[in-house]
């Protein structure tokens, strides 16, 4: 701890620390724009000057000098004031005047600062710049002429993004921020450069000219994305939620979002939202009542028992969840429940049930930071959950953490710096897994003994015979062991969800395993982080909204329609027909059974087909609690009114509850309290960032099944999986993310796209023993010759026409 | 005691005064009144090029203590920003000229206009078109 | 407003084909040493007598670096070049002695002759034009030079000359 004074207040702050951090901790307030906590000192603008006793004679940034004991600092006296109105004098120089068109108006640093120095006229005199304005996609707006180049865009996109789309071009009074010769933005559109950038020269496209930054109210809520459980501000007027709003000092992730996060908030006052509910008469849905729906709907549950069941998405609250489940199993009689299609959720529930003993995952998103090894089982861990991405690569960049990856393509993650990719053959995962836990237990490296079922079953599993397998080198694979036994400190993560049924109980099986024997459990930075797909997918699991005793899961429950002995399915946010395998099945099913009941935001392509379609809430206009993917539980409230006639489901199940007799919980704390794993919470004091609800380890070795999967030989081997503009299918009603990412496609590599002479954007045809579908090819340098990859969300060519729930299919692609 | 009759006598003379000075009344309507020129009636959009000068700031109705603006910004075809709807709630303007005084781009004026009457509600709420100035 | 952006307008010198095993062959002289983006591209713009677009797509993917920061790199220091350049590097001084004694006319004579302004290329490669701010012999203004060759107190029958006798050389 280094002691100073600033402006005669006794200050003790860690040796690391910059003036400006002592300062804060001080309450002094410095001005600053190109500062920014959560990056690396930059010292661009001097705003930040201020006087040193013991560096009398000039004027000292505060955001790049680290503190020294007995400093002594004035943060106002009066030549730092003269200075620092001499920068602003400079900055409006060529800064345009033109907040009242301008959207950063009320929101604006410069503009701030200006007010505060009282920089009401110039002494300078110069012609404003008079750089072209990117409108060239439909997200982010650059106009280089407000810019002050403070490079907080530059540096938020190299050193927490990793993308790098933005530099500094050319020098002195030229300098502008562009991308590479001067093109067009081609990113993420995360938006984090807008987050940051301290004037109006990055805006958000779809928010523009929509409201004043002060008009709007600002009410704090979860995301309702992916399991990451990212806080967000959504930004209120007239009962329309416009935009979300930055706030560096919100959740774990210091407010930022990804692409979805950011921009795919206009589903919820979207206009294709339902407005009243639907009921099916001479085969038309027609607006009807919600009396009429709701006791239609109770008629048909009444005494239906085990012929009727429910499928939820992990997108409800948990205390709707709760109340969805008491619906079906006390007062229907019916154990058939299920959400993720099943196998979405069975790495976590079956797998991580069996190795951990508890249905969770034992690290949190904190641990990624804290840790020596980030093992990734498929980059795709960036794109589905982004946020943890930033993790990722502000653990790697930042501290230096190593990061291994297994992955059957390569991606954003293995080009950070210093990552170690392992590229195996699709759907081998596990046999790689295996091959690693063999290393462990040959080299003496395990710190936990196996079982002998365990180390039995390993020996098929050398590294010689899984090289073959996967077509990762043995010595690779001896070289990752020992890299995952060294570290002190090392953490596995895996993406699991609905598009990837790769990612099931075996796979979670030999990744605890990994950790077992490493002794890499129950310490901080070390453990298991599954990556689920949904914001309440762990809710989900902690509700118990899986089948219960007797009761069929998922794919019984569709067989069970098609077969006629499920005659009311009740169907709560899920789109099967677009987002579970094998359409024509689910299609199949959905028509055969003889009453559907589909309670959506939207009207879907499920809610399409059912017989009464309850129109429901969003996230932004309900209360409860979502528990992120590493069990952190986090309340929301309604930032806005339900919109039209939709009501929560809270209301909708505990309604229809009532109709059938039983007692529903009346308030969300009720059910809340009600969920056993959240023993200890308590939901009225569940504050900002929530509470971790507790996960108790009792590891047990379970000897995982290896499936070996063959691709025909000409075959190509596609994998499915999550594009990072989209989550699930509601992402779809975001028009910010489909505006850059609208459309299906599959991505193949350049040699194969050579070879077929495919080019990019080309209409291509894959065929699967189960159907075709026309898609547009993508020529991407991150897949291997062979293997093609396709995201699910897409209604339209949607891929489950060729997929049918196999981690890797066999397809065909033709022009 | 003082003289009863001086108070008649002062208030006559008063009156007498009057009778010979000009009327303070108007024929109102056939009459018309000057209005002074700082007389702050019915609002006007300025016009110049052709095109409202407001841009839309939400200045005005930011500042309207009433509440009565309603703006609501458009983008033109340039990436311009215009007020694809300006409303004035005359009913419920106090006539205070905040938001003429607020103004940046001085795109608000108040016009000597003080007939506002109508038969209806709905039509006090002024919209831009009939807002804009009449030249 | 920049004028890299009025040049690529009037200059369209066709690029010709590259072959990025020239490329190639410089990364791997320099691939394993920190810090070695600048001579890398030194290396290839001697290689390529200018820096080519496809190389730094290239030079990003080999060296891991994002290509923006590639082209910031570029566009920072003069010495690089993203066009392609003539085989005579014309450079007329604008420095203040220059200027006084005429610079203006010769820039025009070059300009009238050749056709080109600043940063530009005649399209057969011959000649590339440049106005340079001073080129540190005062003495000899008005001062050109042609590559390594200096040509003080220039006048504008002499511009004819030296384009005459640079016409006449092989490219």
């Amino acid at each position: 701890m280094v002691t100073l004074t600033i402006d005669d207040k006794q200050v003790s702050v860690e040796k690391d620390a910059t003036i400006y951090d002592a300062a804060k901790a001080a309450g002094v307030n410095i001005p600053i724009l190109c500062h920014d906590k959560k990056l690396k000192p930059f010292g661009a603008c001097r705003m930040c000057l201020v006087e040193v006793e013991q560096m009398k004679g000039r004027l000292i940034p505060a955001c790049t000098t680290p503190v020294t004991e007995g400093m002594i600092v004035r943060s106002s006296t009066p030549p730092v004031e003269k200075a620092r109105k001499l920068v602003l004098e400079l900055l409006m120089l060529n800064h345009p005047l033109d907040c009242p068109v301008c959207d950063k108006g009320g929101d604006c640093e410069l503009q701030n600062l200006a007010y505060d120095h009282k920089v009401n006229s110039n002494r300078l005199a110069d012609e404003k710049f008079h750089h072209e304005i990117d409108y060239n996609n439909p997200l982010i707006e650059r106009d280089q002429n407000r810019c002050v180049l403070c490079g907080k865009c530059v540096r938020i996109c190299d050193e927490i993004v990793a993308r790098g789309a933005l530099t500094f071009i050319s020098r002195g009074i030229e300098t502008t921020i562009g991308t590479e010769f001067d093109g067009p933005l081609s990113c993420e559109f995360c938006g984090s450069c807008i987050s940051v950038c301290p004037v109006g020269a990055l805006l958000a496209r779809p928010f523009k000219f929509k409201s004043r930054f002060w008009a709007m109210t600002k009410k704090k809520s979860v995301c309702g994305y992916c399991g990451t459980g990212c806080n967000v501000t959504l930004g209120v007027k007239d009962n329309k939620v416009l935009t979300t709003v930055y706030d560096e000092n919100q959740g774990f992730h210091n407010g930022q979002l990804c692409v979805r996060g950011r921009f795919g908030y206009q589903f919820i006052s979207s206009d294709k939202r339902l407005k009243t509910p639907l009921i099916r008469k001479n085969d038309q849905l027609v607006e009807a009542g919600w009396d009429e729906a709701l006791a239609l709907v109770a008629e048909r549950l009444k005494g239906a028992g085990s012929a009727a069941a429910a499928l939820a998405t992990p997108r409800m609250t948990n205390e709707e969840l709760v109340l969805l489940k008491q619906l079906m199993t006390q007062q229907v009689g019916s154990q058939n429940i299920d959400h993720s299609a099943g196998y979405g959720h069975a790495a976590v529930s079956e797998g991580l049930g069996k190795s951990l003993g508890v249905a969770a995952s034992s690290a949190t998103i904190l641990d990624i930071q804290k840790s020596d090894l980030i093992l990734a089982i498929k980059t795709d861990v960036y794109e589905t959950h982004p946020v943890v991405g930033f993790e990722i690569n502000m653990a790697v960049k930042n501290k230096g953490i190593k990061l291994q990856i297994i992955s059957d393509k390569r991606g954003k993650l293995s080009r950070l710096p210093g990552a170690n990719l392992l590229l195996n053959k699709p759907g081998s995962d596990v046999a790689l897994l295996n091959a690693v836990a063999k290393v462990l237990l040959d080299e003496n490296l395990a710190v936990t003994p196996a079982t002998p079922e365990l180390a039995a079953a390993l020996n098929d599993f050398t590294p010689e015979k899984v090289a073959e397998l996967t077509g990762v080198a043995a010595d690779a694979i001896r070289d990752l062991a020992r890299a995952y036994a060294a570290a002190e400190k090392a953490i596995i993560l895996f993406t699991s969800g609905l598009a990837y049924p790769g990612a099931d109980a075996q796979l979670a099986h030999a990744a605890a395993n990994l950790a077992i024997l490493g002794g890499k459990l129950g310490k901080e930075g070390s453990g298991i982080l599954a990556l689920q797909e949904k914001n309440n997918s762990q809710g989900a699991l902690d509700v118990g909204f899986v089948p219960g005793q007797g009761g069929l899961d998922a794919q019984q429950i569709l067989a069970g329609c098609s077969a006629g002995s499920i005659k009311t399915l009740l169907i709560a946010g899920e789109n099967p027909v677009v987002s579970y395998p094998a359409q024509a099945q689910v299609k199949k099913a959905l028509d055969a059974v003889e009453f559907l009941v589909v309670a959506d935001l939207f009207l879907t392509e499920t809610a399409q087909m059912a017989d009464v379609v309850l129109p429901v809430c969003s996230y932004a206009e309900k209360a409860g609690t979502f528990t992120a993917t590493d069990r952190r539980v986090q309340k929301i409230s309604a930032a806005i009114p339900a919109v039209g006639q939709s009501k929560p489901e809270f209301q909708v199940y505990g309604e229809l509850i009532s109709l059938l007799g039983g007692q529903p919980a009346a308030t969300q704390a009720e059910a809340f309290a009600q969920i056993a794993a959240y023993a200890g919470i308590s939901y009225a004091e569940l504050g900002e960032g929530g509470a971790f609800a507790a996960v108790k380890l009792q590891p047990v070795q379970v000897v995982p099944k290896v499936v070996t999967v063959a691709v025909d030989a000409g075959k190509f081997a596609l994998l499915t999986g999550a594009a990072l503009y989209h989550c699930g299918t509601m992402s779809l009603y975001g028009e910010g993310t489909v505006s850059v990412c609208g459309e299906a496609y599959v991505e193949i590599s350049r040699n194969d796209a050579a070879k077929m002479n495919i080019s990019e954007g080309a209409e291509v045809k894959l065929t699967s023993s189960t159907g075709t579908v026309s898609v547009k090819a993508r020529i991407s340098p991150r897949m291997s010759e062979g293997v093609a990859f396709a995201p699910y969300h897409f209604a339209e060519a949607s891929i489950n026409t060729v997929w049918s729930g196999a981690a890797v299919t066999g397809v065909t692609i033709s022009k | 005691m003082p003289n009863p009759f001086t108070p008649i006598m002062q208030g006559m003379k008063i009156t007498l005064g009057h009778v010979f000075k000009k009327p303070v009344t108007l024929m109102y309507p056939d009459e018309r009144p000057k209005v002074a020129e700082r007389f702050r009636g019915l609002h006007a959009l300025k016009v110049s090029h052709n095109k409202a000068k407001c841009v839309a700031c939400y200045l005005c109705p930011t500042v309207c203590p009433a509440k009565c603006i309603t703006v609501e910004a458009g983008e033109d075809a340039n990436h311009d920003k215009f007020a694809a709807k300006y409303e004035i709630d005359m009913l419920r303007c106090i006539f205070c000229g905040y938001c003429v005084e607020a103004c940046p781009v001085d795109a608000l004026k108040m016009t000597g206009e003080f007939e506002l009457a109508n038969y209806r509600r709905e039509d006090f709420v002024f919209t831009k078109e009939r807002l804009l100035e009449k030249k | 407003m920049s004028e890299a952006v009025a040049t690529t307008e009037t200059t369209e010198v066709e690029e010709p084909v590259i072959d990025l095993a020239l490329a190639e062959e410089v990364i791997q002289k320099y691939k394993d040493i920190p810090g070695n983006l600048m001579p890398v591209l030194q290396g290839i713009q001697d290689a390529y007598g200018y820096v080519p677009r496809i190389t730094v797509d290239y030079v990003a993917e080999r060296l891991n670096v994002y290509p923006s920061q590639i082209y910031g790199v570029l566009t920072f220091y003069a010495q690089f070049h993203l066009k392609p350049r003539g085989k005579f590097i014309i450079r007329v001084c604008m420095g203040t002695a220059c200027h006084v004694l005429g610079a203006e006319r010769i820039k025009e004579s070059f300009y009238d002759r050749i056709g080109i302004g600043h940063a530009e290329t005649t399209p057969d490669r011959r000649f590339t034009f440049e106005l340079v701010a001073c080129l540190g012999a005062c003495g000899m203004a008005p001062l050109s030079m042609v590559n390594d060759e200096t040509y003080g107190k220039m006048t504008v029958q002499k511009v004819d000359e030296i384009i005459k006798e640079y016409s006449s050389l092989p490219i």
